[in-house]
């Protein structure tokens, strides 16, 4: 059995270290900021804080998938070495990507005979993303084939809760991810969307909730009702940000105050990276724990 | 002496219950409980039994028949509560009569009785010393007239007639303001119209007269004279009717709404993609119908001068107008042709007067808005409307105005292919919670859970002025003076608003978000005191935030959650 690389793609928001020590393969994204294209290159070329600060100033940001040629260019000097690759992607509830890696997959099966490119759905997106990532890193590590670790992904994807707010509106709505809420009015009313991830893998409003101290407990609140073991849940728990670590802070304090087992380690942050953050703008945070529940 | 009645004389008793009751609109209008210019019991009650007049003789001569044909009409033209419940009175007569051609006096009696239970049923917290009171005690005694149902009527007017005064007593609320219950004032009067058109008495021309003429037909109330008709008149009822090519862009009905609600009072205006049918009450009738006209093709206009009011039932006196099959008929084919689109599977219906609360329902995602709320209470035909403009599986109600709840739900016993829910929403804070709430993605129960549990969670407060002096729970309301009510409570009267509000702020302990909604015509320095009055008495982590909502009647409402 040949062994297997894991590669995947930068909107998994780990920071660089993180994807290193993991010994993930990622391929970037890109985006536009004001009509030039960067590399979603994990915060190298441009910090967080000046992305978020330049989104606040109205740059015009889009993004740009990976197109099929990266993929092959990041797979071929795998399959070259001898070895297969399990690839995760981003979910397809969110971007077109899937699509264009399960291309690429095929085109390289067929260069390098008898190798295999298995190419998975997340159906997560961001450090939810990320945690799933890590979750199959240690399985790689504790000897799982890549037919289990694949078999064991499609099974247990969908335990990963992905939960997450905005004191910001204007993003949303820009976005589209906030139909309901249109104009000005939610901001006025100082509505704060509770939104996550859906069983396709989709940005979906589940709350609206005045405030952000009432968003906050409603989060925490989410997470009680569906965290494995209730509040005595002590796997990890990864919480992202766009540019609002104060607000990141006020959920991580009032999170362990509910769940005693959950100690600093288990706790991990990291910025929402260029991809995800230009559709939710500066002020969302999210939080991604392991569920008994199927979302 | 009669004996026997038939369909088209039970119209006729109808109409002379439904002229006597419009020539006393006023009086009725007038027997406010509350100091606030919400007195409008006539004229719903007048909308409910007008009608049987607006529309043609449908020449039924089966009382049967004739009833539940006349008692579906008036469920649909029911507005406020005593509306809804005088047209559930006479539904539960109509279910009586059903099967008889002529009903004699026991049948009469029978269907008295029935009509008053079931009007009584429909009401979730039955109240003693209001219209139900009179409805049932007028019949509640066997009486023998050797047949005649005239007698039999004059004895039932008789006796609520007798019982009216005794409401005053029997309600705490009537009793500090010193007036029988309106309601059931104008069902008296009702019942006096009855009894004249069994009597013979011509009533079709029977002018409105001022409310200190008017034979009162419980005699000793003197303070009747103490109470001033009304602050604002706008003379004429205007309606029109237009035919357009296509929805209207929302600026264009925003800007529609805000002028017309700067014309007059009592509007009523809906639009979808093919028609636009607009009521209001104006002085400026021609203004009004040139800037309408100019946004589609005029299909029917009324202008009527409502102080001159009168039934003139059998001629059309030269007004120009279409006659009502064709008006249903338009409806219809409106209705018709958005019901072939693909349901939604929720449709939201928000009541709310003034163009700030409108647009704030609009914006969090109203399907339809209705024009009404305290001044004017939009009929069950009126929802119908909105509903049939908007087509989805599940339309759920926001009544937003504890008077309208009942209307709201009489929707759901006319219109049975949809399922119709109503969130019991007492004021619009509480509606625009509800709707905060609400998540198109979820189920209808997890949707009625959240927004049932948003809307009971918010504390509503307003403040208004006195239109006359008053004695209200315990305090004395001097006319002009500021009241602060806590749901619809009166718990403060002061010279000066800010003097309310400042009173009431241990009312706001203890919650976490103020919202402030200002009201038409107030200056954004009157709200910043507010604001300020709030920022400094309310605990820092308290939030509170400023909201145009340019309602009538109330400078501000401040909910509380």
């Amino acid at each position: 059995m040949a062994d297997y690389v894991i590669t995947s793609c930068s909107t998994a928001d780990l920071s660089r270290e993180h994807f290193d020590e993991l010994g993930v393969k990622v391929i970037y994204f890109h985006y536009y900021l004001d009509g030039v294209e960067y590399t979603d290159d994990l915060w190298q070329t441009r910090s967080d804080k000046e992305f978020y600060d330049a989104m606040r100033n109205g740059s015009d940001t889009s993004s740009a998938q990976v197109n099929v040629s990266e993929y092959l260019e990041l797979f071929r000097p795998i399959l070259e070495e001898g070895h297969d690759i399990l690839h995760l992607t981003l979910s397809s509830g969110i971007s077109g990507t899937y699509n264009s890696a399960v291309s690429a997959a095929s085109i390289a099966e067929s260069e390098f005979p008898g190798r295999r490119v298995i190419v998975v759905d997340s159906q997560a997106a961001s450090s939810g993303f990320g945690m799933l990532l890590d979750r199959a890193a240690e399985l790689k590590r504790e000897g799982y084939s890549i037919d289990e670790l694949h078999d064991w992904l499609e099974a247990n994807k969908h335990y990963l809760h992905h939960w997450f707010f905005t004191t910001d509106l204007k993003w949303f709505i820009k976005g589209g991810r906030v139909s309901k809420v249109t104009g000005v009015v939610g901001g006025l009313l100082s509505i704060c969307p509770l939104l996550h991830v859906s069983y396709d893998g989709r940005l979906e409003p589940v709350y609206n909730v005045r405030t952000k101290r009432k968003v906050i407990e409603k989060m925490v609140n989410v997470m009680v009702e569906n965290a494995k073991g209730g509040t005595d849940y002590d796997d990890k728990c990864y919480l992202c940000h766009s540019d609002c670590i104060d607000d990141v802070n006020a959920v991580i304090a009032l999170v362990k105050s509910k769940f005693p087992k959950l100690t600093d380690d288990k706790f991990c942050v990291n910025s929402i990276g260029t991809t995800i953050g230009l559709h939710t703008g500066p002020g969302t945070v999210a939080i991604f724990f392991w569920s008994d529940k199927e979302r | 002496m009669t004996t026997s009645i038939d369909g088209s004389f039970y119209r006729k008793l109808l109409l002379g219950g439904g002229a006597v009751l419009e020539a006393n609109k006023e009086t009725v209008n007038n027997l406010n409980v509350f100091p606030v210019p919400d007195g409008d019991t006539g004229t719903n009650m007048g909308l409910t039994m007008s009608a049987i007049s607006t529309h043609p003789d449908p020449h039924i001569d089966s009382i049967g028949a004739y009833a539940s044909y006349a008692a579906k009409d008036m469920m649909r033209s029911a507005r406020g509560n005593s509306g809804v419940i005088l047209s559930l009175f006479f539904r539960g007569m109509a279910r009586v009569f059903e099967g008889h051609d002529t009903a004699d006096a026991a049948l009469v009696t029978t269907a008295f009785r029935e009509g008053a239970k079931s009007a009584a049923l429909a009401v979730d917290k039955p109240v003693e010393g209001t219209i139900l009171t009179i409805m049932r005690e007028c019949c509640a005694e066997d009486v023998d007239t050797n047949g005649d149902i005239g007698e039999l009527l004059e004895e039932y007017y008789k006796k609520a007639a007798m019982v009216l005064p005794r409401t005053t007593e029997m309600l705490p609320a009537l009793k500090r303001a010193r007036v029988v219950d309106s309601g059931g004032c104008g069902f008296v009067h009702i019942l006096d119209g009855m009894r004249r058109t069994m009597a013979g008495e011509d009533l079709s021309s029977l002018v409105p007269e001022k409310a200190e003429e008017v034979a009162n037909p419980v005699g000793n109330l003197a303070n009747f004279g103490e109470y001033e008709t009304e602050d604002i008149k706008f003379s004429f009822c205007t309606e029109a009717l237009l035919d357009l090519s296509g929805e209207l862009p929302v600026d264009t009905v925003r800007t529609l709404r805000e002028y017309l609600s700067a014309m007059g009072d009592s509007m009523v205006l809906t639009t979808d993609d093919e028609i636009l049918k607009l009521h209001i009450h104006t002085n400026e009738p021609f203004c009004v119908l040139e800037y309408v006209t100019s946004l589609g093709t005029l299909r029917f206009s009324k202008i009527e001068n409502m102080k001159l009011q009168h039934k003139n039932l059998l001629t059309s006196d030269g007004k120009t107008e279409i006659p009502a099959s064709e008006l249903t008929a338009s409806l219809h084919d409106a209705a018709h042709s958005a019901e072939t689109e693909e349901k939604k599977k929720f449709g939201i219906f928000a009541v709310a007067s003034g163009a700030g609360f409108a647009d704030l329902f609009h914006e969090l995602g109203a399907d339809r808005v209705i024009e009404g709320g305290q001044s004017m209470n939009p009929s069950a035909e009126d929802i119908i409307d909105a509903i049939k403009s908007c087509p989805c599986e599940n339309a759920i109600i926001l009544p937003n105005n504890s008077n309208i709840i009942l209307t709201a739900k009489q929707v759901s016993r006319i219109l049975e292919d949809t399922n119709i829910v109503v969130i019991k929403t007492k004021t619009v804070p509480q509606g625009l919670g509800a709707l905060v709430a609400y998540n198109q993605l979820r189920s209808l129960e997890e949707n009625l859970e959240v927004m049932t549990e948003a809307s009971e969670a918010i504390k509503t407060l307003s403040f208004t002025r006195a239109v006359r002096d008053a004695e209200l729970e315990g305090l004395s309301i001097k006319k002009r003076d500021f009241m602060g009510l806590v749901e619809d409570d009166v718990k403060t009267v002061g010279e000066d608003l800010l003097s309310c509000v400042e009173a009431l702020i241990p009312e706001m302990q203890s919650y976490e978000i103020i919202t402030v909604y200002s009201g038409r015509g107030v200056k954004e320095r009157e709200t910043e005191e507010v604001v300020g009055l709030l920022k400094s008495r309310l605990p820092d982590d308290c939030e509170i935030i400023p909201i145009e909502g340019g309602q009538p009647i109330y400078p501000f409402v401040i909910s509380a959650e």
